[in-house]
């Protein structure tokens, strides 16, 4: 299984959620923590943070990506011009051009 | 002897059991495990028995001031001598020993019954607790063993109590790491 996301956190807050959500259960008077909510319910989080890890379904930092892996080569996604064809500024210079020297 | 069973009677309420009684009944009953014993417990007027043995059909515990318990058990005319036993709160499959006792017996009690005020058990609790729990026994000895469980709820709001309110951070911090791991990770170079 490949992981796009962070398997190690969502194995670990997958564990503390279990955990969580079976001492509110037992907080709230719905289930006692049996042997089936003490080990079930944070193995079941342990799962549910690894399925979530490798979906990855939230963009990093806001940047749109598109399905697949991210890479740093070039944008993913080019949100800009076409339709707004009045912009102030010119496009910036290409970066690939080091200053001569 | 004497001041071991009342002491142990008094620590199992202390746990929220107020039903210590429970724990000594008959084999036939379902929270009984092993033994001859029986009791009941009193909580406003409410008597329990050994029949609440399953989390829809717990021990009710009020969480209020002034509330006295009244109890009675009994070993079922079996003298138990040089016994020893424990009160636990079980955590998964780990009994976590809350009240323990032992003595001689040398007067040969088969049975107590005497009333706890509640409010002398919820002073020696570090914070609030409510919830529902399973709370197991065994008091065992010469001439005879008793072995059992019951559900106790301890009614009250859990947001307002250390665990509770715990129990909700953690699981908030959890489903925001739960969501962090959901993040595409930067690709490694």
């Amino acid at each position: 299984m490949s992981f796009r996301g962070h398997p190690w956190l969502g194995a670990i807050s997958g564990l503390f959620l279990g955990l969580g959500v079976a001492i509110l259960l037992q907080q709230f008077s719905i289930r006692p923590l049996d042997n089936l909510s003490f080990f079930g319910l944070p193995l079941l989080g342990i799962v549910l943070g690894l399925l979530v890890a490798a979906w990855a379904p939230f963009r990093r930092g806001g940047v749109s990506v598109s399905a697949g892996p991210a890479t740093m080569a070039g944008p993913a996604t080019v949100p800009a011009a076409p339709t707004v064809p009045t912009q102030s500024e010119p496009p910036p210079p290409p970066p690939s051009e080091p200053p001569t020297g | 002897v004497r001041r071991n069973t009342s002491r142990l009677v008094r620590l199992a309420v202390a746990v929220g059991v107020g039903s210590f009684p429970l724990l000594l009944a008959a084999p036939a009953r379902a929270s009984v495990t092993l033994g001859p014993c029986d009791g009941s417990v009193t909580i406003e007027g409410v008597t329990y028995t050994p029949d609440n043995d399953t989390p829809d059909d717990p021990v009710l515990v009020p969480k209020e001031s002034g509330v006295t318990v009244g109890y009675e058990g009994n070993t079922g005319g079996v003298v138990i001598k040089n016994h020893n036993g424990y009160i636990a709160v079980d955590v998964g499959p780990i009994p976590i020993k809350v009240a323990t006792w032992s003595g001689e017996n040398a007067d040969e009690q088969v049975s107590k019954a005497d009333t706890y005020a509640l409010d002398d058990a919820y002073a020696k609790l570090p914070f609030d607790v409510v919830g529902l729990y399973r709370v197991s026994g065994k008091h065992e000895g010469e001439g005879g063993s008793c072995e059992g469980f019951a559900y106790v709820k301890i009614e009250g709001n859990p947001i307002t109590t250390v665990p509770g309110a715990a129990a909700v951070a953690v699981t908030v911090a959890a489903v925001g790491g739960v969501a962090a791991a959901g993040r595409v990770k930067r690709p490694s170079r």
